[in-house]
């Protein structure tokens, strides 16, 4: 999925956000530290975005292994501090 | 320690026994006082809780990084317990901040499958910190932090589609005194904690709104439940998402049950001797009594009815001639206000 944006301009005490705009006028508020160096203001952008499912299939996988050797410590009981 | 002025925000309205002054107090517990902290940490929650006897729980840690700070500035050296509630940035994103300034004893996490490479980082971290770590499971669980008791509610079946559904409850009790800390959850949470452990969630002196004061966080039948003398709301000035709700607000106005946010009143400190309780705001100077921000459509003046949007000075009048209005859907009866006009007054008015 591609979509394109604009820069309409920087906010920010130190104008470190972006204020991104699609083509229908919606805004994004993205941090400059994450754009290109030399991006400015009237810039187009260019953002491809794509759902990466291995990656997700392997921080959930790592996550449930975890939980399940935590779990297997955890007798459930009532707990006095 | 930086130097905090206590001020007392709501003394005499919904504060039965209330013990003495609150400014003259230290900041941390002594005598038979609990304290429990609703922090300003901007758009998420992060909820301190003191007992007597110098125990420390910290249910959610906010978003920020401000959290080990405000925990700091309170005189803290220690916390026994952390509570993620869920696994939502805005709760946890603290938490590693806390695990290493503090080295709490144990972890209460709710279990969920929900993850991101943000939560497993705080897990692994949980899981080398070699802490004690718990979880919130079908049945409830007591957990005694010296004489206030924490009641962990039963957690429903994990929901999938939406992690709020899946927060951890939590009911706080200290003598007579109670709070209920139901996280983010929703309708369909609620009301498995409604039909199934109705004991659990009934009659709570103050109710930390869930999902900070969205309108699927809270409802009348909830509302009616829990029988809240105050409500606290926890979230972030201008935040993007309109919480609080202008219909949750209303519900309030309507059961008459006071609103406390973290947003304009900075952190909430209520403080119990196990009977009476009092609550000091950060922030604000000296007021009265949280006051509804609705406009009473059977007692406002001319002018105050010409502030509402679309009312000018002819709807006014007549508004003011239909008196009395039993409830606002009563207005429709009102020429000139119709369904739709009515819908954008509805959030801003009551009768009364």
């Amino acid at each position: 999925m591609k979509i394109r944006l604009s820069i309409d301009h920087f906010e920010g005490d130190r104008k470190q956000i972006a204020v991104l705009l699609t083509d229908d006028g919606e805004q994004i508020n993205w941090p400059k530290k994450l754009l290109p160096r030399g991006t400015k203001a009237g810039d187009i952008l260019s953002f491809e975005i794509e759902r990466d499912l291995e990656a997700t299939k392997q921080v959930s996988e790592q996550t449930r292994q975890i939980q399940e050797e935590l779990k297997h410590r955890d007798p459930g009981e009532d707990l006095k501090l | 320690m930086r130097s905090f002025t206590w001020l007392l925000v709501a003394l005499g309205f919904c504060l039965p026994a209330a013990p003495a002054t609150a400014q003259d107090r230290p900041e941390t517990t002594h005598d038979k006082t609990a304290i429990i902290d609703f922090l300003d940490v901007g758009q998420g929650d992060a909820i301190l809780i003191r007992s007597p006897e110098g125990k420390t729980a910290l249910i959610d840690a906010g978003p920020s990084k401000e959290i080990v700070r405000l925990i700091r500035e309170r005189g803290v050296k220690s916390i026994d317990l952390v509570v993620v509630s869920h696994h939502h940035a805005d709760h946890y994103g603290g938490m590693d901040d806390v695990i290493r300034a503090f080295h709490p004893r144990v972890f209460l996490d709710n279990g969920s499958s929900h993850t991101t490479p943000n939560y497993l980082k705080l897990l692994r971290l949980v899981r080398d910190s070699g802490m004690r770590v718990i979880f919130a499971g079908e049945a409830s669980r007591k957990i005694e932090l010296g004489s206030v008791i924490l009641t962990v509610l039963p957690q429903p079946p994990e929901d999938p589609h939406d992690e709020n559904d899946n927060s951890i409850g939590l009911r706080v009790r200290y003598g007579s005194f109670s709070a209920l800390l139901p996280g983010d959850s929703q309708s369909r949470e609620r009301a498995f904690w409604m039909r199934n452990v109705p004991e659990l969630v009934r009659d709570c002196t103050v109710l930390k709104l869930a999902h900070h004061g969205s309108r699927n966080g809270t409802d009348a039948r909830w509302l009616r439940l829990v029988q809240p003398k105050l409500a606290v709301a926890s979230l972030g000035s201008g935040n993007e998402y309109g919480h609080p709700h202008p219909q949750t607000v209303a519900l309030l106005a309507d059961l008459r049950v006071p609103l406390l946010r973290t947003d304009r009143d900075g952190t909430i400190t209520i403080r119990s001797d196990g009977e009476g309780w009092d609550v000091v705001s950060s922030r604000h100077a000296p007021r009265g009594p949280p006051k509804s921000e609705h406009i009473n459509v059977n007692t406002a003046t001319q002018a105050e009815l010409e502030q509402l949007p679309g009312i000018g000075p002819a709807l006014a009048k007549r508004i003011i001639e239909g008196r009395p209005y039993r409830t606002v859907d009563d207005l429709e009866r009102v020429k000139g206000i119709g369904k739709r006009r009515l819908a954008g007054l509805r959030p801003l008015v009551m009768a009364r």
